[in-house]
């Protein structure tokens, strides 16, 4: 039998002086893409954060097990090394930092931690070109600052690049339909679902059913109020969608 | 005078004296302190308290040739035997002797006062007047070379006077280097013609222990335009000022300043622009990047007269902060008398954007290497400016010295 890809054993985490996370358990496989679903405040974008070792989320009880090894332990870095890859929400713009520069730091970093030889400059454009072209990213955004200026679609495709790059482990996407059109969204998930791997696991978060329309998931768990409370099939995505999440937010309080 | 040399002289004023008396000159008045509004931030009379003895004409002829240029297969003007010579006949420049004489007319600006420019003044041994012809566009950029060559510390000072002819368009890189505690001061006039451009870059990357007074006193006619471009990563005491004047209608002068400060280092810009004249067009964008128990000073005095009508001034100053006993001090000053007018100054000083960090981190960059990244991109982008395809071989030279510069400081 093969050893899970990630589990989250009664976490708790909390931010300043409020507990966010309040038990959390959640088991990914490989080759599995779990959503996680539920209203605004249950925890979801905080577990992103969690996952991949932010300051200022701290962890007050529990453990994570990426691959065998206890995550909590890492910093960042190392996790992003090992095999995690947050799509954030809202990317940041780095002003000054060519896209392309951060896209070179960020795989050559990950290789070198690894004990990988680094690529190449042309091996790496090469790489990225490719890469790029397959979701819609123009050479421009290549050359441009990092986000800046970029808009809110060419954010998350820009994010679903670096995944597409990075070849991680476990993917966690944070609400990455937030922002898009329709157009945008059929490209970035797409993006996504060709990074659908028997090797690899992926955590959807998101708000509304809409996105797992396009990225169909194994599971579907819904959080709130800082555990998770059900977990079922795909089709409970359309029951919620149908009766909302008001009997889990009564049931978590 | 008398009164300045009473017992209230410091070492370094006693020692000034003695210097300038050595080329027969007068004796100077009290160093500027913090109770002088245009020095408060930079007091000399505390900071100054060394001046050591004269560099040998050997010393900085050495010196000057171990400079690595900045631009290569620039034409070096640097001090021979036979006074400041170029390297190399570049057409349409004339080279001479720096004539004694008068500042470029001055205004309210206050140059004429300056207690560094009267002090750089009565201190220049020698210097070069350099001409652009009119119409003229030299082959070569021109790289004004200061360096001493020594052992331990040594005093220089020059004077030079540029005149760059009208329509005329001309890059020049004034480069101060070379290792030891070494005191150097230059005074530079630069008149700029009717619808001439010049690029005035100035390198400061003298030794850590170095201090620096650097002055540039400039005219511009009308629809001249300068781009200026104030790299700074060198010198324990710095100070480079530069008075600007407009008097001609459709002038424009930019600054772009890029300055780190480190390991207890003092660096102050001081910048001054008198619109005299309607429709001229200033910018200024300072950034400094300040680390252990150093200050980064920026002081930028806009002047807009009552007839300066339709001018447009901007200036924004930027300061990054990387260690906690970093200190940065930014004095805008905008005073305006026309009412057509259109200024606006900014400053921000603070640390590195955490989210940012996080950002690289979660991507795999370890934090030392992130925390760099974007120090370099702080610092980079005024001075690489639009040219992020690498065109322009002097912005590309400058952003190749400000990334060694910081990496040098990640290894020390």
């Amino acid at each position: 039998m093969t050893q899970p890809l990630l589990v989250i054993d009664d976490l708790h985490a909390r931010v300043g002086d409020r507990e966010i996370l309040k038990g959390l358990s959640l088991t990914v496989n490989a080759g599995e893409v779990h959503a996680i679903m539920g209203p605004n405040g249950s925890g979801k974008s905080t577990l992103s954060y969690v996952l991949s070792g932010k300051e200022g989320y701290e962890v007050t009880g529990g453990r994570v097990l990426f691959d065998g090894q206890d995550l909590l332990e890492l910093d960042t870095e190392e996790r992003a090394s090992a095999g995690i890859f947050l799509a954030l929400q809202y990317p940041i713009e780095i002003p000054g930092v060519a896209n392309m520069t951060f896209l070179k730091a960020a795989l050559n970093s990950q290789r070198k931690a690894r004990g990988e030889a680094e690529l190449t400059t042309p091996e790496f454009m090469k790489t990225v070109k490719a890469a790029a072209e397959k979701l819609g990213v123009r050479p421009e955004m290549l050359k441009r600052p990092v986000n800046v200026g970029f808009s809110g679609g060419e954010k998350k495709r820009n994010e679903i690049l670096q995944m597409a790059l990075l070849q991680p482990k476990l993917c966690v996407l944070d609400e990455t339909d937030s922002g898009l059109d329709i157009d945008a969204l059929k490209v970035v998930s797409e993006g996504v679902n060709a990074l659908r791997d028997p090797g690899r696991g992926m955590i959807v978060i998101t708000h509304y059913q809409r996105l797992l329309d396009h990225i169909v998931p194994d599971v579907i768990h819904v959080l709130a109020g800082g555990r998770i409370v059900k977990t079922g099939g795909r089709e409970l995505a359309g029951e919620l969608e149908a009766s909302g999440y008001a009997a889990f937010t009564g049931q978590a309080a | 005078m008398a009164l300045a040399r009473t017992i209230t002289a410091t070492p370094a004023e006693t020692a000034l004296a003695d210097r300038l008396a050595a080329h027969g000159g007068a004796t100077p008045g009290m160093l500027p302190h913090r109770r002088v509004e245009s020095y408060h931030y930079t007091d000399l009379r505390t900071r100054l308290t060394v001046v050591p003895d004269w560099a040998t004409l050997s010393e900085r002829i050495a010196g000057a040739q171990a400079l690595k240029p900045l631009v290569p297969g620039s034409a070096r003007l640097a001090p021979s035997e036979f006074g400041w010579v170029l390297s190399h006949v570049v057409n349409g420049v004339a080279v001479g002797p720096v004539p004694e004489g008068a500042l470029l007319p001055g205004g309210l600006a206050g140059e004429a006062d300056d207690p560094l420019i009267v002090l750089g003044r009565a201190l220049a041994t020698d210097g070069a007047e350099i001409s652009v012809a009119p119409g003229m566009t030299p082959g070569s950029v021109i790289e004004i070379a200061h360096a001493v060559s020594a052992d331990g510390a040594r005093l220089s000072a020059q004077r030079h006077r540029v005149t760059v002819g009208r329509g005329a368009s001309v890059v020049f890189v004034e480069h101060h280097g070379g290792a030891g505690s070494h005191l150097a001061s230059t005074v530079i006039e630069l008149e700029i013609g009717e619808g001439a451009t010049v690029t005035w870059v100035k390198l400061q990357d003298a030794a850590a222990g170095a201090t620096h007074f650097g002055s540039l006193v400039t005219r511009l006619a009308a629809n001249a335009r300068l781009d200026h471009l104030t790299v700074t990563t060198g010198g324990k005491l710095a100070r480079s000022q530069a008075f600007v004047r407009f008097e001609g209608a459709g002038a424009r002068a930019e600054f772009d300043t890029a300055t780190l400060a480190r390991d207890g280092a003092h660096i102050d810009t001081t910048l001054v622009v008198d619109h005299a004249v309607p429709e001229a067009t200033s910018a200024e964008r300072f950034r400094s990047v300040v680390g252990e128990n150093a200050a980064a000073v920026v002081q930028g005095r806009i002047l807009v007269r009552p007839d300066a009508q339709k001018t447009d001034a901007r200036m924004m100053t930027r300061a990054l902060l990387v260690a906690d006993t970093a200190e940065s001090f930014a004095k805008p000053e905008l005073e305006i008398f026309a009412d057509d007018v259109q200024c606006a100054h900014g400053a921000a000083s603070g640390k590195l954007d955490q989210e940012a960090v996080f950002y690289l981190r979660s991507r795999g960059v370890p934090r030392k290497v992130a925390e760099a990244m974007m120090v370099e991109a702080f610092l980079v982008e005024p001075i690489e400016g639009g040219d992020v395809d690498g065109q322009d071989p002097v912005r590309q030279a400058l952003v190749a010295h400000l990334r060694t510069a910081l990496h040098a400081g990640e290894t020390a």
